[in-house]
């Protein structure tokens, strides 16, 4: 039985007016890679600035273990941070930086030695000792502000945006990184970002938050194949929504219908009792066939709808469709090019083509329609 | 003039550089050798002065003035403690916790510069008389003695050059630190360094450009300050050195000994600013 | 008329009202300035480095570029023109249009234009700027300028003046002025200079702050007054009336005897509060000295502020200082400057100054025109101020005041260094 590493109680906090964390209550499990993930203030930064104790509370708890922490000041916590820019001590050599808590900590310098040296052979930095931040790179600089909190062994490792300022390709090398250090320290890791993709890589468990609230709690893939909200799918890659009423289920799908009388069906789990919804499916979930194949696809007992090709965009790896059905809605396809090569060989436009999935992949939400204000993701700074 | 340019590219940057060379040529180093020149003449305005080389001149102002050299480095050396003791928690306060009103609080500061050196300190004058404004108040009220004064004393003087010179410490004092990350400070204090330890490991260190730039525009004025002296102290024992250049120039018209102290005094400050360096730049390497 | 007593520029009102909230002289305030490092401390440096730097001996001693030191006394046509150098503030000066009356007067007079400066604030420093043309033997550029007597009686000894016949070309003095004036030693028989105004060095107090009377130069040495004691940092001020103290007539002072009289200084250096110029008005003002040395015409004026402040003349002697119009070598026009002292030296004329600059008046029949202005004066706070002024010792002075006042020494340029090194070490230690 895992025990809870962090516990948040009710957690609000407000800024002047403004409320950027709104009666949340969260709990992280011990080891766990836990993201909490969402746009520009969406609270999640204020949330771990809560934790790691560089903000009051407003309202609420927040426990360490078993022990109230909420009017702890930082260094009484036993949590350490990655800040967003590393905030390294740029007066200090990358020794002493790493060795900063542990001096504070009045450890002997002999075992300081040893442990500064496991560090930086952990993050793969050994011999950088004499160095000063700014003579290292942006990952280096990186894996030093993960040395420098790991060394001190804490109860949770707090992560604020720590890949935000690398480049792509550095970006996807840490992310490797930090997951395998994570799964051999075997601390918990709460990991804010606004990023979905580095959510989903490293993450056991992401929160969706919006509005200083959690959207939506849960294992990436259930985020993804499952979101039960407009804004969870919407931020986790493309959907494709289609609305439509609620008319029959039995044990594994319930029958949904569209206004132009087209049935389609999805997993019974999905559908909480509303009668109006709407009908999820990703776009690498459907398959285009040209209207002549179209009786093998009835009999599969798939999803179909019928439309036409509007546009066709060959991206290598893919190629994007973008196919308007018969209400006149648009719906996004990522063809997979298995058997196909070149621009040559896709639907062309205007063809009229038939789209086809399997009810297990079909998803509902609730009737509440996306309003215009949701953010996309985006790069944010500071919550 | 363009094609020769072109050619010679490398020369462009001490293009760039000659204004100020010859600007520190004519405006400085040709002074400068001027009064070592001075320095080391013979003679009266009268009966003229002739270059003798009289490096004896040295060590006969320097043993004649000591007191007045040993004082001057003694309340600029106060003075600076002062202003580092009233001045730093002034800039830190703006820094860190100045807000929107951080351009108010620095305009502040800076105001007293609205008004002349003189008349600042000349106003000082009548706050401070011994019948004025607030010793006159105290002194009915039975507080302080009759014959008490803050006037014509070391304390007066001390506070002047504290009072003229506090914007030149506060200000970079102020810049130093209000470009310190405040993150570094909170990964400080979630590294396990309370608040005072923060501040001494992490913001005291970093905050020492400003400490350096801010503790030389106080201390090298205030040790070559006279108008304090002259105004609020006035009484043989507080005569600056700035006050005996002055009237062996003015007064005396001795302008050879007048030439020395100058450029003793000068060269003591510059020796005395290198070994400040010395000891700032190692105080921040180490933790 | 204008009131006198308004007669005063914008600066200086606002600077009276600031500092001492009374009066201070109007001659007087700049003269200090450079020893008191106040305003003109930087004007004053520039014509100091350009003496350092040129850097070449000076005819000391030997008056070589100079040759006409024995000519023959300047005269000639009036050419309409005056070039005239004087302290600040201390001509009559009409409040509305800035002008002066007797400059106006004279003009028309004589038809000659004033061109009127502002230009000494320190007889040491304007004689370094004129020094260098005067010892090439070339034009200063000023046909009259007004200095103090010791150090008219060096630039006579340097051969830098012109000669004068005062019985010829300025009949007013010989006819108006005190004979106080006439023959003075730093200028026997007038041969190059005649007086523009006057006042003594003596002692100032505040009875308030004393607690009695103050009668001589051993009150300032009396520690009861510790730290309330004012001195001035002119070093022939202070050191002549230590020399007086000691019974020494100052004209006569031995290098012995002023080593004596400094000693005198040193021993009461503990009880200063500072060696000033100017400044100590404010602080005599301010009640932050209770005895002080002081300047006549400076107590006259902030006597109207406060009317128990004492001027006296000490018991065993004060200084009667003169400041003299003269004409330097190679002036151009001497002759409208000749016509300008004589011009001065009519009692109307030398009464409308006095009634401006509250020193002593070198014409005794100027008293009895003030007298008359008083009887004539429209408002009762005009008449109160011209019958001070009238009947003001210290515009007026009685017979036996004069008899106690001295002369300064001239002094050599050897006893000058002598002087001033002795004196540093009394205000500098």
């Amino acid at each position: 039985m895992p025990q809870p590493d962090v516990r948040l109680d009710r957690v609000t906090k407000r800024f002047g007016d403004v409320v950027a964390v709104d009666d949340l209550s969260l709990v992280v499990e011990h080891g766990e890679f836990f993201s909490m993930l969402g746009p520009s203030g969406c609270g999640k930064t204020t949330t771990l600035r809560m934790i790691g104790g560089f903000e009051e509370t407003s309202e609420g708890t927040i426990y360490l273990g078993d022990a109230d922490v909420t009017d702890l000041p930082p260094f009484r916590r036993d949590v350490n941070t990655v800040f967003q820019n590393y905030a390294l001590f740029p007066h200090l050599t990358i020794y002493e930086n790493v060795a900063f808590g542990l001096r504070r900590r009045k450890i002997p310098d002999g075992e300081i030695r040893h442990q500064v040296a496991t560090m930086l052979a952990l993050v793969e930095l050994p011999g950088y000792e004499r160095r000063r931040p700014h003579q290292l790179s942006g990952g280096q600089q990186q894996r030093i502000a993960l040395a420098r909190a790991l060394i001190n062994h804490p109860r949770v490792l707090l992560l604020d945006e720590p890949l935000g300022a690398l480049d792509l390709k550095l970006r996807k090398q840490m992310q490797i990184e930090l997951k395998r250090i994570q799964t051999e320290v075997g601390i918990t890791f709460i990991y804010v970002t606004h990023d979905q993709e580095e959510a989903m890589t490293m993450s056991d468990r992401i929160a969706v938050m919006r509005h200083g609230r959690i959207e939506q709690l849960g294992p990436p893939e259930d985020l993804y194949e499952r979101p039960s909200t407009d804004f969870v799918a919407g931020f986790l890659g493309v959907s494709n929504l289609i609305e439509g009423e609620v008319a029959g289920r039995d044990d594994r799908f319930a029958a949904i219908r569209l206004p132009d009388g087209t049935v389609l069906r999805a997993p019974s789990a999905s559908v909480n009792g509303a009668p109006r919804v709407r009908v999820g499916v990703r776009p690498e979930k459907l398959r285009v066939l040209a209207l002549t194949d179209e009786a093998s696809s009835a009999a599969n007992g798939l999803n179909t709808l019928d439309g036409v090709i509007l546009d066709a965009s060959y991206i290598g790896v893919s190629t994007q469709y973008l196919v308007e059905i018969a209400s006149g809605q648009r719906l996004v396809v990522y063809a997979q090019n298995i058997e196909t090569s070149g621009a040559a060989e896709a639907h062309p436009d205007g063809q009229r083509v038939r789209l086809t999935w399997r009810p297990e992949h079909t998803f509902v939400i609730g009737a509440a329609p996306m309003t215009p204000s949701d953010e996309q993701p985006e790069g944010e700074i500071h919550a | 003039m363009a094609g020769w340019l072109r050619q010679h590219r490398g020369l462009i940057p001490y293009l760039f550089l000659l204004p100020g060379v010859l600007w520190l040529l004519v405006f400085f180093v040709l002074p400068m050798l001027a009064m070592a020149s001075v320095a080391t003449q013979e003679g009266t305005l009268g009966t003229g002065f002739r270059q003798t080389f009289n490096v004896g001149v040295f060590p006969e102002v320097l043993d004649r003035y000591a007191p007045h050299f040993l004082r001057s480095l003694e309340y600029a050396l106060v003075v600076t403690l002062l202003t580092i003791g009233i001045g730093f928690p002034m800039a830190y306060t703006i820094a860190f916790r100045g807000g929107r009103y951080k351009n108010v609080l620095l305009l502040l500061v800076i105001m007293p510069f609205f008004t002349s050196f003189v008349i600042r300190t000349i106003s000082w004058k009548f706050i401070l008389a011994d019948q004025g404004f607030v010793l006159g108040t105290l002194k009915d009220a039975g507080i302080v003695d009759e014959g008490f004064r803050i006037l014509a004393t070391p304390a007066a003087v001390i506070s002047g050059i504290t009072y003229n010179f506090l914007p030149f410490f506060v200000l970079p004092m102020y810049v130093a630190l209000e470009r310190i990350d405040y993150r570094l400070v909170e990964a400080a204090t979630d590294l396990y360094a309370s608040r005072l330890q923060a501040f001494l490991r992490v913001t005291l260190p970093l905050s020492i450009p400003g400490l350096f730039a801010g503790s030389l525009l106080t201390f090298i004025p205030a040790a070559g300050d006279y108008i304090n002296a002259e105004l609020l102290g006035g009484t043989r024992d507080t005569q600056m050195i700035g006050n005996v250049v002055q009237t062996l120039y003015i007064v005396n018209r001795d302008y050879p000994h007048a030439a020395a102290v100058s450029l003793i005094l000068m060269v003591a400050l510059l020796v005395g600013v290198v070994a400040y360096r010395r000891v700032l730049r190692g105080q921040e390497l180490t933790v | 008329m204008p009131d006198p007593r308004n007669d005063r520029t914008q600066i200086e009102r606002a600077i009276a009202r600031a500092l001492a909230q009374g009066r201070i002289s109007r001659r007087r305030f700049l003269r200090q300035a450079g020893k008191g490092g106040l305003i003109t401390a930087s004007a004053l440096s520039l014509p100091a480095i350009l003496a350092a730097c040129g850097i070449s001996p000076s005819s000391a001693g030997t008056g070589s570029a100079v040759s006409s030191a024995s000519g023959a006394p300047v005269g000639g046509e009036l050419s309409g023109e005056l070039i005239f150098a004087n302290w600040p503030l201390y001509i009559d000066q009409d409040e509305d249009t800035g002008e002066s009356p007797t400059l106006d007067q004279f003009t028309e007079a004589t038809g000659s234009t004033v061109d009127y400066q502002e230009a000494i604030q320190d007889n040491q420093e304007f004689f370094g700027t004129i020094q260098p043309q005067l010892e090439a033997g070339e034009p200063t550029g000023w046909d009259m300028i007004v200095m103090t007597d010791w150090m008219v009686g060096n630039m006579i000894n340097l051969g830098y003046l012109e000669q004068i016949d005062v019985a010829a070309s300025v009949p007013n003095f010989v006819a108006n002025a005190d004979d106080k004036y006439k023959n003075p030693s730093y200028d026997p028989n007038n041969l190059h200079s005649v007086p523009w105004a006057s006042g003594y060095t003596g002692i100032a107090y505040n009875p308030e702050l004393t607690g009695r009377e103050i009668t001589g130069f051993a009150d300032l040495l009396d520690p009861e007054f510790e730290g309330r004691i004012g001195m001035f940092s002119e070093v022939r001020d202070s050191l002549s009336l230590a020399l007086l103290h000691n019974g020494v007539e100052p004209k006569d002072a031995t290098e012995d005897d002023v080593r004596a009289a400094n000693e005198v200084l040193k021993e009461q250096a503990p009880l200063v509060r500072g060696y000033y110029g100017n400044e100590y008005a404010q602080e005599l003002a301010s009640g932050s000295l209770a005895v002080t040395m002081a300047w006549s015409g400076d107590v006259f004026q902030l006597q109207f502020d406060n009317p128990d402040l004492r001027f006296i003349i000490p018991e065993a002697g004060g200084i009667l200082w003169i400041d003299n119009m003269c004409i330097p070598k190679g002036a151009a026009h001497p002759a409208d400057a000749l016509a300008m002292m004589d011009f001065v030296f009519q009692p109307e004329i030398a009464a409308q100054m006095a009634e401006y600059i509250n020193f002593i008046c070198p014409v005794p029949a100027a008293q009895d025109i003030i007298r008359q202005h008083a009887e004539e004066a429209e408002s009762e706070e005009d008449r109160d101020y011209y019958t001070a002024v009238a009947e003001s010792p210290l515009v007026f002075p009685t017979a036996e005041d004069l008899a106690k006042v001295h002369s300064y020494k001239v002094l050599s340029e050897e006893e000058e260094a002598l002087w001033n090194e002795l004196f540093q070490e009394v205000t500098q230690g």
